[in-house]
């Protein structure tokens, strides 16, 4: 029989924080661990955010943790979420590995009588093939279970590493990709360009250039939700910087030209997965590919340190594409816990899931360049708007 | 990786053998021992299902086969072909793809069963893992404008031993003393009446499979049907098939204790890829006080450890004897896909009593208690004749 305990206070989950960060690198979630949700906390929350985190315990030692939070705000609807869905997907809540349906049915047992007492979970780009949409809603306590509500699906590419050698992995790759990736990286040093990883010294700065050209890379190209967190973005890629940079689970990769960032991207690492968390180059030096060079050193380091897998993040973008050998889909979905005001939350969410249905149907019933037509339209608008 | 994959429906048994070792090799890289054409080859020479006709989608990636998706399409009675899985409901069955590759793999397996004729009305993962991309990728890359409706309608608990402590006298320094306490006692009573543990070899597979099927029987003896049972012949010629191909390299592993030279409690297990599967066991009841069962279970956890393995799994059911050897938990599910067409609300109205029926039995566990349901499975046995 496990115990749950329902944590309230930044400081009760912060208390946790050698035992959690073990849960993290043994279900290898960087984006999970505890120097990152506590940078969140810090410094990205939302106002009014409420902790509601979950720790369950065999014994003396924590086997789960939720790091929930109740959102301010879900629209009438009461939520728990999970933090940093703004920065990085694939959340989830963690677990001894094979353990997370005994986990589950005491995080459900703590929630059901969590005050404010949640109308709905949200799982918000956790992986489509986890345990835990499925475990929450098998062990939530009563004669009901939860509808679970699944909206969508976005694919998450990432590097498998399994070649064990960088050269081996280029070996691998198409003729062209060698030859061209060669050529950049040839071009770049010529032009006296640098590439280089943020030290202790120079994060803050670097964290502040980071900000700078992932918003340069946004402008007059719709919403990024880092553009919208600006300086505190940086301030909390310092803040957990102080506790990741030397371990290498951060890493801030710059690329610098005549001593200016040109391009920077973030990564976070736990348990051999290196997440991809984002990046920004400067439009100006598109002719040296600064994205593609930036991710290629992180694929050589990555072999170099021994890494199991270089996760790239929610999206697929074609620069990603050329590098992945693997798609490891997120989705988004609602659990709906049973309660008197389960209908009234179903009705919040129908809005949503219709849709997101919608959007599914046209997406599958249009062509490739319709769906490049309406997306365009869609930018145009909002940007009148 | 994003270069289209080629389909093919294969439904000549001799185009799958040709491709069984490129399929065993993906079996053993995704540990999914039951998958493996061994098993789900054999079992389509001795039990396929009445008019049933071999549907397998193989993927390949240039030469490389990167996916396969061994479906067996049956007829169930006018206007409907369910697309099930070779193999029945073999636990942790279902399509396989190289690690990450489940997705466009899913994209050409869908592509290629839409364009099948003769076409599926439904797609029936039983006894799948919960934590397979496959349903959900099937659904979202089906061609066409409809996505075919999913429905996940059983999960069934599948007790697993993680084999990461790295040897068998760590993992028992692990469990607690009560568990070491009493398994070192079942270790000892047995020794003290002689028992032998063994695994089976080429010369004694027959009888030991024989024996097998007598133990697993006996422990039905008016208890109900075991799906076993009832297919006693053609399992042992399916055991049998298996063996001859994989007794020698450990993925056919069957253990048996034996008191004075008689097999009193049997345990059968596939292996692929560090992954042991167990598939049923039996033991003599007359023995039970003694623990054989245990004591055989055990022999084969501490074989494991000395293989390298890294996972066994008891299989679907939660039975007191599989969570006394458990650290954890990776359930299967039953789930169903309905193909668009034109005949889908029909396809619909057709499944949907089995759906509710199974709904309302998990229904009625979470409104009753332990205690309530075992109060209802006795009278359930007696109304059948078990009891």
């Amino acid at each position: 029989m496990l115990d749950a305990e329902l944590i309230a206070e930044v400081d009760g989950l912060a208390a946790l924080a050698p035992e959690w960060d073990a849960l993290a690198v043994a279900d290898a979630l960087p984006q999970m661990s505890p120097a990152w949700v506590l940078a969140w906390w810090r410094h990205v929350a939302p106002e009014g955010a409420l902790p509601r985190g979950v720790a369950v315990r065999d014994g003396g030692r924590l086997v789960g943790l939720a790091p929930f939070y109740v959102a301010p705000d879900g629209g009438g609807r009461l939520d728990y979420r999970l933090p940093g869905i703004e920065i990085a997907a694939r959340l989830a809540p963690l677990a001894v590995p094979g353990r997370e349906w005994e986990v589950a049915a005491a995080i459900d047992g703590a929630l059901a009588g969590a005050t404010p007492r949640p109308d709905a979970l949200l799982f918000e780009g956790i992986a489509v093939d986890g345990q835990w949409q499925s475990a929450l809603r098998d062990r939530w306590p009563g004669s009901l279970r939860p509808p679970l509500w699944r909206t969508h699906v976005d694919g998450s590419p990432f590097v498998s590493l399994r070649e064990g050698s960088f050269e081996a992995w280029m070996a691998a790759r198409s003729s062209n990709f060698r030859q061209q990736m060669r050529r950049m990286r040839r071009r770049f040093e010529q032009a006296g360009g640098v590439a280089r990883v943020a030290t202790r010294a120079t994060l803050a700065d670097d964290a502040a250039a980071f900000v700078r050209l992932h918003a340069s890379r946004w402008d007059d190209r719709g919403h990024s939700n880092l553009v919208d967190l600006g300086e505190r973005f940086a301030a909390m890629i310092a803040d957990a910087g102080e506790r990741l940079l030397e371990d290498g689970r951060l890493t801030l990769r710059m690329l610098d030209l005549d001593g200016e960032p040109i391009c920077a991207q973030l990564f976070i690492e736990a348990g051999g997965t290196e997440l991809f968390v984002n990046g920004g180059w400067d439009e100006r030096h598109a002719a040296f590919k600064p994205s593609l060079l930036c991710l290629l050193d992180a694929v050589e380091d990555a072999f170099a340190r021994g890494r199991g897998r270089l996760d790239l993040g929610v999206g697929e973008q074609p620069y990603k594409l050329r590098f992945a050998d693997g798609d490891a889909p997120l989705e988004w979905a609602v659990l709906l816990t049973p309660g008197p005001r389960l209908a009234l939350s179903a009705a919040r969410s129908t809005r949503t899931l219709v849709r997101s249905r919608v959007r599914a149907a046209a997406l599958r019933g249009l062509s490739e360049e319709r769906v490049g037509q309406l997306r365009g339209l869609q930018r145009r608008l909002r940007g009148a708007a | 990786m994003v270069a289209p994959l080629d389909a093919e429906v294969v439904s000549d048994p001799e185009r799958l053998a040709e491709l069984a070792p490129a399929w065993d090799a993906l079996a053993v890289a995704c540990g999914r021992p039951l998958c493996a054409p061994a098993w789900m080859l054999a079992w389509w020479r001795h039990l396929p299902a009445p008019g049933a006709r071999l549907s397998v989608v193989a993927v390949h990636d240039g030469e490389e086969l990167v996916a396969i998706a061994p479906f067996v399409a049956e007829p169930k009675g006018a206007w409907r072909i369910d697309l099930r899985m070779l193999g029945g409901a073999m636990p942790r069955t279902g399509p396989i793809a190289l690690p990450g590759r489940e997705w466009d793999a899913a994209q050409a397996v869908a592509g290629a069963l839409a364009r099948a004729r003769p076409r599926g009305d439904v797609l029936a993962l039983e006894s799948g893992p919960v934590g397979s991309h496959w349903p959900r990728a099937l659904a979202e890359r089906w061609p066409g404008p409809l996505r075919p409706p999913l429905r996940r309608y059983y999960v069934q608990d599948s007790y697993v031993v993680s084999l990461a402590a790295g040897s068998f006298e760590e993992w028992m320094t692990e469990k607690g003393s009560h568990f070491r306490k009493r398994m070192r006692k079942v270790r000892r009573d047995v020794e003290a009446l002689g028992g032998v543990a063994r695994i089976s070899t080429a010369e004694t597979l027959s009888a030991d499979v024989a024996a097998f099927m007598r133990l697993h029987a006996s422990r039905w003896e008016g208890r109900g049907e075991s799906a076993i049972v009832v297919r006693e012949r053609q399992l042992t010629a399916v055991y049998e098939e298996v063996a001859a191909v994989h007794l020698a390299d450990g993925r056919f592993r069957l253990y048996l204790l034996e008191l004075d030279g008689e097999p009193v409690a049997a345990e059968l297990l596939a292996a692929a890829g560090g992954e042991v599967a167990s598939i049923n066991g039996g033991w003599d009841e007359a023995h039970a006080k003694v623990g054989v069962s245990n004591a055989c279970m055990l022999h084969a956890i501490e074989d494991a450890f000395a293989r390298g393995d890294a996972r066994l799994d008891w299989g679907p059911g939660d039975q007191l004897f599989k969570r006394r050897f458990a650290d954890g938990n990776d359930p299967v599910c039953w789930t169903l896909l309905l193909v668009p067409r034109p005949r889908m609300p029909l396809t619909f109205a057709r499944i949907a009593p089995t759906v509710a029926r199974v709904e309302a039995r998990e229904a009625l566990k979470r409104a009753l208690t332990p205690q309530r349901q075992e109060q209802l499975r006795t009278l359930r046995a007696r109304v059948l004749g078990r009891g």
